[in-house]
């Protein structure tokens, strides 16, 4: 009993993502995908930070799994990732990094920072689908959280 | 001590007898000389370096050992010595020049002494043969002449003594100018106080050493200017005490191209490093908005397509074709500035398994091409393994790619230089026309339409960074018949 699916509710999933077009493009993909998944959008770094803080607050909001782009204005995307690995009440949700860069240097630091995966973004709009598919299949199929 | 002149042996003192004695001892000639010009007295060595014996001296007049054109010359200062008898050399500052028994002649150095006899003063002459140190001196002078160097001799009291045609030329003072002037004349004013202390401390420990090691020295010319130089310092025991000598190189024209080359290549770093780093954050900067573009223009076709009609359609596919380009461009910019970017880890590498794995991953590519490879003997590299295997798999690609109507051959070999080894991988393909064969190294140049032979234009721009980066160099030559053979060339050691 380890997937919302199976306490019938919708998955959280909190996309952190400044660029419109990405998240429109991947609201887009997960429309087309196997699961329900309830999406929220911080579009800066701060603003992650806040509603994570607040979903410790109440059970009911607090994301399943980050999707968290690095390239992000006022609080860059690994600070962001520093701060949720080291506070205990958020640490164990899983965040996978989507960040349009390859760089070992990123993905090296990602894991540095703790982070559960590092997926570079898709170049096309099928790419971000076969992705969102094997995201739900994985994450929110295969793998036990930690609900 | 008395001396008294007798021409008979038997009357002699007991005194003159111990003074002769003496004499015997003395390392040089003696001569003794009367007021008439007559000897008196001589020693053996007088006997040894003249030729004659005692008794075809004693009572002949002293010119008998004087070359006959400086006779007169002699006389009048012989009489002119014993006006004023005191102890000096000879004809300081001149060379002076005895002559033997069989009329010839040899350089020499006289002192000067007088002593009081019974029969009146005479004057005694202790002469030295001095054609060795002549020829010695001689030698040193030439050596010095030969020196690569301004070579300036300085005595303790900082006067210059000795120079050489080279200081003539640098400094711009003519020999005349620096003898016997101060050292500090070829020095700039604001050092000779520092200078005199050093100079003072070398004589009190004057070995071999470079002067002012790891300071920039400075000497001045004739004309005021000034020149960075580097000065090795010697020193020679001399008659007039110890000698420092000074080697003395400019250092002006090392100076400039050491200052031009760490110029230029600061410049090319920097430059190379901006322009690596502009690639790689273009490439990644450039790519989110295309993403945009192409996930739109995507999602435009999926779900409007139905309701366009062909024309849009055909303009949707126009933008997808280039976005799709744009991708592969960025794709090959950055691996450009990867290969320039990418951390070196240069191990051995034994090319001949590296070619290998290359022609195995190739197989797809070979078989479709029909293509033949012919591997010769391979050596072991110092090089990084990974950008070595890219560069090889570039340029096996390449050479199949642009095979031309018929099957392709390639023959990879490599080659012993002094460097290290060039390796050539020749193929019988399409040729590249002499005046592009430069010009292909730079990034995205292409040399056919995209219908003929599909591509960015980046591969051999990194191969070029591959062979740079470890060390080497890359170029391309004409294969005889017909074709391109690539080289590069590595160096054997790190």
């Amino acid at each position: 009993m380890r997937q919302p699916a199976q306490y019938g509710r919708a998955v959280r999933v909190l996309l952190v993502e400044d660029n419109p077009a990405d998240v429109r493009l991947l609201r887009e993909a997960l429309a087309d995908g196997e699961t329900d998944i309830e999406l929220r959008v911080a579009i800066d770094g701060e603003q992650a930070i806040d509603i994570l803080q607040a979903s410790t607050l109440d059970p009911h909001t607090r994301p399943d799994l980050v999707l968290l782009d690095l390239n992000l204005p006022r609080k860059t995307g690994s600070e962001v990732l520093a701060e949720v690995k080291a506070d205990p009440t958020l640490r164990r949700i899983p965040v996978i990094v989507l960040s349009g860069s390859g760089a070992d240097h990123d993905v090296l630091q990602a894991y540095d920072l703790h982070a559960n995966a590092y997926v570079q973004k898709p170049r096309d709009l099928p790419g971000l689908r076969r992705l969102v598919v094997e995201i739900e299949r994985f994450w929110l199929g295969h793998a036990l959280l930690p609900i | 001590m008395s001396h008294h002149h007798t021409d008979s042996v038997e009357t002699q003192s007991p005194a003159k007898d111990r003074f002769e004695q003496l004499l015997e001892f003395a390392p040089d000639a003696v001569l003794g000389v009367g007021r008439t010009g007559l000897i008196d007295l001589v020693n053996s060595q007088v006997e040894q370096i003249f030729g004659y014996s005692r008794d075809e001296l004693i009572g002949q007049r002293i010119e008998k050992l004087i070359p006959e054109r400086l006779h007169d010359l002699h006389e009048s200062h012989r009489s002119g010595y014993f006006a004023n008898p005191r102890m000096r050399s000879m004809g300081a500052g001149l060379e002076l020049h005895a002559r033997r028994k069989d009329g010839s002649e040899f350089p020499c150095e006289i002192s000067l002494s007088s002593i009081e006899t019974d029969d009146g003063r005479v004057a005694l002459a202790a002469v030295r043969d001095v054609t060795e140190r002549h020829q010695a001196e001689d030698q040193f002078r030439q050596l010095l002449e030969f020196a690569p160097d301004a070579v300036l001799g300085v005595g303790q009291a900082g006067l210059i003594e000795l120079v050489n045609s080279q200081v003539e030329q640098i400094f711009g003072y003519e020999r005349d100018e620096l003898i016997g002037e101060r050292i500090e004349k070829l020095i700039p004013e604001r050092f000779h106080p520092v200078h005199e202390g050093h100079r003072a401390g070398y004589f009190s420990n004057p070995r071999t050493r470079s002067m002012g090691a790891g300071l920039e020295l400075h000497a001045r010319r004739k004309d005021g200017s000034e020149f960075p130089c580097e000065i090795s310092l010697s020193s020679i025991p001399t008659d007039e005490g110890r000698v420092a000598l000074a080697a003395v190189r400019d250092v002006t024209e090392r100076h400039q191209a050491e200052e031009e080359l760490r110029q230029t290549s600061e410049q090319l770093a920097r430059s190379n490093a901006d322009l690596e780093q502009f690639a790689y954050v273009a490439s990644h900067d450039l790519s989110e908005p295309l993403r945009t573009v192409t996930g739109f223009v995507q999602l435009l076709a999926d779900r409007h397509a139905a309701s366009l009609d062909d024309e849009a359609r055909e303009f949707i596919a126009f933008a997808t074709g280039g976005t799709a380009r744009m991708q592969e461009l960025l794709d090959g910019l950055l691996a450009y500035s990867r290969a320039g970017m990418m951390e070196q880890t240069p191990g051995a590498v034994d090319c001949a398994h590296t070619v290998e794995r290359v022609l195995a991953g190739l197989t797809s590519s070979i078989t479709e091409a029909g293509a033949e490879i012919l591997v010769g003997d391979l050596p072991v590299v110092v090089a990084d393994p990974t950008q070595l295997e890219l560069l090889f798999q570039f340029l096996l690609a390449t050479g199949l790619k642009f095979r031309g109507s018929e099957a392709a051959r390639i023959e990879v070999s490599a080659e012993r230089t002094p460097a290290g080894y060039v390796f050539s991988i020749a193929d019988h393909g399409i040729g590249i026309e002499p005046q592009y064969r430069e010009q292909i190294f730079k990034m995205f140049t292409r040399l056919h339409s995209r219908d003929a032979y599909s591509g960015i234009g980046a591969g051999l721009a990194i191969c070029r960074q591959i062979a740079i980066r470890n060390g080497g160099r890359i170029w391309v030559d004409e294969t005889p018949g017909g074709g391109s053979t690539f080289r590069f060339e590595l160096r054997s050691s790190p």
